[in-house]
């Protein structure tokens, strides 16, 4: 056996360790959420809504108490609105504003894609840029997916809404599914290679994974400056988790969209859902950009990403937020694969 | 990630407690945004009327729930609507018995007890269930009414009939004129209706948290009751 085929064959039983590692891991993890989580049974009066009930923290909850007292204030004025729009044009406005205070408000409260884009941006170490470019374009691809499900399903088809609750159930698994998918690539980038590349350093193996450079070894990490890992932004890389987050539409933006059609005024409908993303685009933009700035303070009080310390926070911030990306999804997916089985 | 860490450097505990610190809170900050309320996504105005039989005993308790414009164009969307834009009265019963049957879980219980000297009074299958498109307002309403299986007189104990959704999707309004009504009443009766409380934040989330299926804790439970819509009937 000549030396390259033995360096192959090493090479092929590593990759098989590693996959084996986080194939145990997203089993375990998986069985140990499914125990945990219990998703709400479909409401006697159902509409596409959250399926899960995520508990919170109790110094927050005046808080959340108040921005839902906003949000059903904003929504319970936009069928006024749509009409005030139809009988003139000039009350376009109103709606426009009364949609965008809405989805400002409405990230603020129940609903995960702010979390999960927070979460992923410091995972892999975004940019203030990109992070806020891809809190907007998500929120976009979240109002334009409400639109197109809308007016194909309701406008074309002329489907009822409980098929509408049934098409964003699936969308909610698809999303959900492509989460974990997410968060496991980003636990095995950020977390699991870390720990794999350093286990071997200290065996003494000085084996190097020349794909990627972000393995965390104590004494020499040649970890790239943020500029080179995320300085453009990878459309290719994003994409998974831009549709991980837009591909399940607001209930908001169906609900108005619905109501602007049976007005036989789409349009309107239209505009809403794209003032709602703008607004939900303007509250995760801001929560993603606080988590990147966080995540810096903290890494840099460590010294930054030329002292040990500064380094090594800077990786656990990453793989913490890989992990929670992760544990998101299995927590989401399982309520809504719970969800679908009751109400399919 | 403690295990980088640990493998890493352990000769620095205090700078590990407080890393340990600053990342907990980080945690904390990426996941409170999360900390969902179960806010209302729907509205209802509804009416009550307490109806009686001759000798004077609560017989059943009749129900008139009209919807929100939003939540009732979205139950319209996809029917077949008359000339005048409106959905046959068929398709609207298939609807009302639908909603029936998925009020009829125990779990939701058409979101009324009523009750007695804190006894819940059994009650049989719904009566007179009608859903009407408003053509004024664009609203849809249900109709309907619980018999209650034995009737009970409201002499010795008041009898109350409570009102809610426990998981706030609905928020219930009897604020119109007339929501509350006895027409059939004994002369000696009284009815009061009784507003819930504004819902302190942190029971509301504490509430919002817990699984339809679970189990309210006694301290819950007292603060659900001061939630519902209580209508109270005394014939003394």
């Amino acid at each position: 056996m000549s030396m390259s085929q033995l360096n192959m064959s090493i090479r092929q039983r590593s990759m098989a360790v590693r996959w084996f590692v986080v194939l145990v891991f997203l089993v375990a993890a998986s069985l140990w959420f499914n125990g945990t989580v219990q998703a709400q049974s479909p409401h006697p009066f159902a509409v596409p809504e959250q399926t899960l009930n995520t508990p919170s923290l109790g110094w927050f909850d005046q808080w959340t108490g108040q921005i839902a007292i906003w949000q059903s204030h904003f929504y319970r004025q936009l069928t006024t609105a749509v009409r005030a729009w139809k009988a003139d044009g000039l009350q376009a406005w109103w709606l426009l504003v009364l949609s965008l205070a809405y989805g400002v408000f409405h990230a603020l409260g129940p609903g995960h894609g702010k979390a999960i884009l927070s979460a992923y941006v410091v995972a892999n170490r975004e940019t203030m840029k990109n992070g806020a470019i891809l809190a907007f374009v998500a929120s976009l691809v979240q109002a334009l997916v409400a639109i197109a499900l809308v007016g194909v399903a309701a406008g074309i088809l002329n489907v009822t809404g409980a098929v509408l609750n049934e098409v964003t159930a699936y969308l909610e698994l698809v999303a959900y599914a492509l989460l974990v998918l997410l968060g496991a690539w980003l636990v095995y980038k950020h977390a699991l290679k870390p720990i794999l590349g350093l286990a071997r350093s200290q065996q003494g193996d000085h084996h190097h994974n020349h794909d990627h450079h972000d393995h965390a070894n104590c004494g020499h990490s040649h970890f790239p400056a943020p500029e080179q890992v995320a300085g453009q932004l990878s459309w290719r890389k994003a994409w998974g988790a831009i549709l991980a987050i837009g591909l399940r539409p607001c209930s908001g933006a169906i609900l108005v969209l619905v109501f602007a059609l049976s007005q036989q005024f789409f349009m309107a409908g239209v505009a809403a859902a794209l003032a709602m993303g703008l607004g939900t685009g303007i509250t995760v933009a801001m929560l993603a950009l606080t988590s990147l700035s966080i995540s810096r303070v903290m890494a840099s009080a460590g010294g930054g990403q030329q002292r040990p310390w500064g380094r090594r926070i800077g990786h656990t911030l990453q793989a913490g937020a890989a992990l929670l990306v992760f544990f998101f999804g299995i927590l989401l997916f399982s309520a809504a694969w719970q969800y679908s089985f009751r109400m399919l | 990630m403690v295990a980088i860490l640990g493998i890493c450097h352990s000769q620095y505990p205090g700078q590990f407690l407080r890393w340990l610190r600053a990342s907990l809170i980080a945690v904390a900050l990426l996941v409170w945004g999360d900390s969902a309320q179960a806010h209302p996504h729907m509205w209802i105005e509804a009416k009550i009327e307490l109806q009686f039989d001759a000798q004077g005993q609560l017989v059943s308790v009749a129900q008139l729930w009209l919807f929100d414009e939003m939540f009732s164009s979205y139950a319209k969307q996809g029917l077949p609507e008359t000339a005048e834009g409106v959905p046959p009265q068929a398709e609207l019963d298939k609807i009302a018995q639908d909603w029936m049957s998925a009020l009829a879980d125990p779990l939701s219980h058409y979101f009324t007890t009523i009750s007695q000297g804190g006894d819940v009074l059994p009650v049989g299958e719904p009566r007179g269930v009608k859903a009407v498109w408003q053509t004024q307002t664009d609203q849809l309403s249900l109709r309907f009414e619980l018999p209650l299986l034995q009737p009970v007189f409201a002499n010795r104990l008041p009898v109350t009939v409570s009102v809610a959704d426990p998981t706030y999707f609905v928020a219930y309004s009897f604020e119109e004129p007339q929501s509350v009504t006895a027409r059939t009443a004994p002369a000696s009766c009284q009815v009061v209706y009784k507003r819930p409380k504004r819902l302190d934040d942190q029971v509301a989330a504490r509430l919002a948290a817990i699984p339809l299926s679970g189990v309210l804790s006694p301290d819950l439970l007292l603060a659900t009751q001061t939630l519902q819509h209580r209508v109270e009937l005394s014939c003394p």
